[in-house]
């Protein structure tokens, strides 16, 4: 350190920063967007999710240019059904979940989350921002770019362009998987320390309904891991049942607020 | 004087350990406050308590006349340093003051103020590496630089110089030493030398419980009072009964004996020491002896420290 003096100046002078439960949520959101990028978490979900979306949709071109389907009914060359084509299984779930698991663990075990809760942030921020944060950051890179491409790709590859307004909505009502499955990791952690823990029942919430559904249909149709699902019939016309939504938007409330609660008692 | 920090009966329980009990303090505004106790006395919980990382279990604490609580309005009004201090590893020590500074609100001279913190704390040349390269050393700094950015009315410091070289523990001492007055520093420690150096205010917990709180030359003084330390050349056993029969004087103990000097404690009546002073120095005069030192006793921190501790267990 050198001699040079410090003049901290009055305490008042300061400009008083917006207080209550968003305390530092436009700052540590911010924050939370640029750990996303700079830390090539984003960058690795775009890769495996352009590869993935990029590849089921040049599926039917791919078996249509080396021989067809072996007596099985010829495969749609529709240029919209081939952008959507990939987006019915739990790629993406599971990426959610794979890429949000550590948000409040691994701040824990770095020491991080105890620095930031003595900054002027309220826990609920801190959530709030994490949880913004993965679903934006998320949305675009594994959900809107992808689609955008493979919609590109299949403008190409089938000759016609795609329905960009079905597409569109979509890619939209999709973002409820991400927003689920994020939400779903952040409560967990505000009580589990362990980054595997969080993985495993993350894992088990994806699964357990189609298992429970087999037995209990309605207990499949209720569970908000068919958001995705729903988000597909509801954009392609197909019938869609309210029972997903509302399953959805009961967990999420369930969701923010247990997490609000048990974060707000944490002692780190 | 008014209060920066005000704690009211703070208690903490955690499963099976009473870490605070009843804890009634209040800080002086602009004043560099030591707080001192053996390890497990309870200093590092009273900090997580104001800080809001921890919850009283019973009691309340404002810091600013704001009141502690989880919804973190009062942390804007401190800024707090953690005893092992952690960052985002991908930000830069800059980045890393901007981002506290942009949370405690807006200040059209940020950047030149972050400029000068970083230099006054001495990692302007690393600035601009990511915190991850950083050191033990260097994240201390930076802790400070941190809880300062803000202009805090208050600062947290739980054991600021345990992890620093010397020239590091001399530097932050200084620099503590410079915010008085201009801000409110409250600080743990158990290095006693340093809170004698820096503190003008001391207060001593041990096991939970708040044994003594003062400013320091105050607290020193109430151990010294009323006792002198005489060195007389040439002092043999009359001479006790001598310097026992003067006007003013309790009691008389011989301390050691070197060659030819002797050390005596000498207890006076209450208010008396002057007069037992200049009745010493007339009775050394008056008996040919050489009257080498006939001064009050001085104490430093650390006996005073040991034997507040001393007194609490022995009344335990």
């Amino acid at each position: 350190m050198n001699a040079q003096s410090l003049a901290l100046g009055p305490a008042t002078a300061r400009a008083s920063a917006r207080g209550g439960m968003f305390l530092g949520f436009g700052t540590v959101l911010r924050k939370e967007i640029r750990e996303w990028v700079r830390g090539r978490r984003a960058l690795v979900v775009g890769s495996v999710a352009l590869a993935a979306a990029i590849f089921t949709t040049v599926i039917p071109y791919i078996v249509g240019a080396t021989g067809g389907t072996n007596g099985a009914p010829p495969l749609s060359m529709d240029p919209t059904a081939n952008v959507l084509l990939g987006w019915g299984g739990a790629t993406v779930a599971a990426m959610a979940l794979l890429a949000s698991m550590a948000l409040l663990s691994g701040e824990r075990d770095r020491g991080t989350l105890a620095w930031g809760l003595t900054l002027p942030v309220s826990p609920t921020s801190i959530l709030a921002a994490k949880w913004l944060a993965a679903v934006l950051v998320f949305s675009i890179v594994a959900i809107f770019v992808p689609l955008a491409i493979s919609s590109g790709i299949s403008t190409v590859v089938y000759g016609g362009i795609p329905d960009l307004a079905k597409i569109g909505a979509f890619g939209l009502l999709y973002v409820t998987l991400p927003a689920f499955y994020v939400a779903l990791t952040l409560f967990l952690g505000t009580f589990l320390k362990s980054t595997g823990g969080i993985a495993g029942i993350g894992f088990v919430v994806m699964f357990l309904p189609s298992v429970v559904g087999a037995v209990l249909p309605i207990a499949a149709e209720a569970s908000p891991t068919a958001i995705g699902g729903w988000a597909m019939a509801v954009a392609t016309g197909q019938p869609a049942s309210t029972l997903t939504l509302v399953g959805f938007l009961v967990s999420m409330a369930i969701l923010a607020i247990g997490a609000k609660v048990i974060f707000d008692r944490q002692e780190v | 004087m008014s209060n920066a920090i005000s704690m009211v009966g703070l208690t903490k329980h955690y499963k099976g350990v009473q870490a605070l009990t009843d804890l009634t303090l209040d800080v002086p505004a602009g004043t560099v406050f030591g707080f001192l106790g053996p390890n497990g006395a309870g200093k590092t919980t009273t900090l997580k308590i104001l800080a809001g990382l921890a919850r009283p279990t019973a009691g309340d604490a404002s810091i600013n006349g704001v009141q502690v609580s989880a919804a973190g309005d009062h942390r804007r009004e401190l800024g707090y340093l953690a005893q092992d201090p952690r960052f985002y590893g991908w930000m830069t020590g800059r980045e890393t003051l901007q981002y506290v500074a942009r949370l405690h609100g807006s200040d059209p001279n940020r950047d030149r103020w972050i400029g000068q913190l970083l230099e006054r704390v001495g990692i302007a040349e690393a600035a601009d590496r990511r915190t991850s390269t950083y050191s033990g050393g260097m994240r201390q700094r930076l802790g400070i630089a941190q809880a300062l950015v803000g202009r805090p009315a208050v600062i947290l410091l739980d054991e600021p110089v345990s992890a620093l070289d010397p020239i590091g523990r001399k530097d932050v001492l200084d620099l503590m030493r410079e915010l008085k007055g201009e801000t409110t520093v409250f600080y743990s420690t158990h290095i006693l030398d340093d809170v004698q150096r820096v503190s003008d205010h001391v207060a001593i917990l041990d096991r939970g419980r708040l044994i003594k709180a003062a400013p320091t030359p105050v607290l020193l003084g109430s151990f010294t009072k009323d006792t002198l330390k005489v060195v007389l050349g040439g002092a043999d056993h009359d001479t006790v009964i001598g310097l026992r029969q003067l006007p003013g004087v309790a009691s008389v103990t011989i301390v050691s004996r070197d060659g030819a000097n002797t050390t005596f404690d000498v207890s006076t009546l209450a208010g008396a020491s002057a007069d037992a002073q200049r009745s010493i120095t007339g009775f050394a005069v008056a008996a040919g002896l050489t009257l080498i030192s006939n001064s009050e006793e001085t104490l430093d921190l650390e006996t005073v420290f040991l034997k507040l501790i001393d007194k609490k267990e022995v009344a335990a």
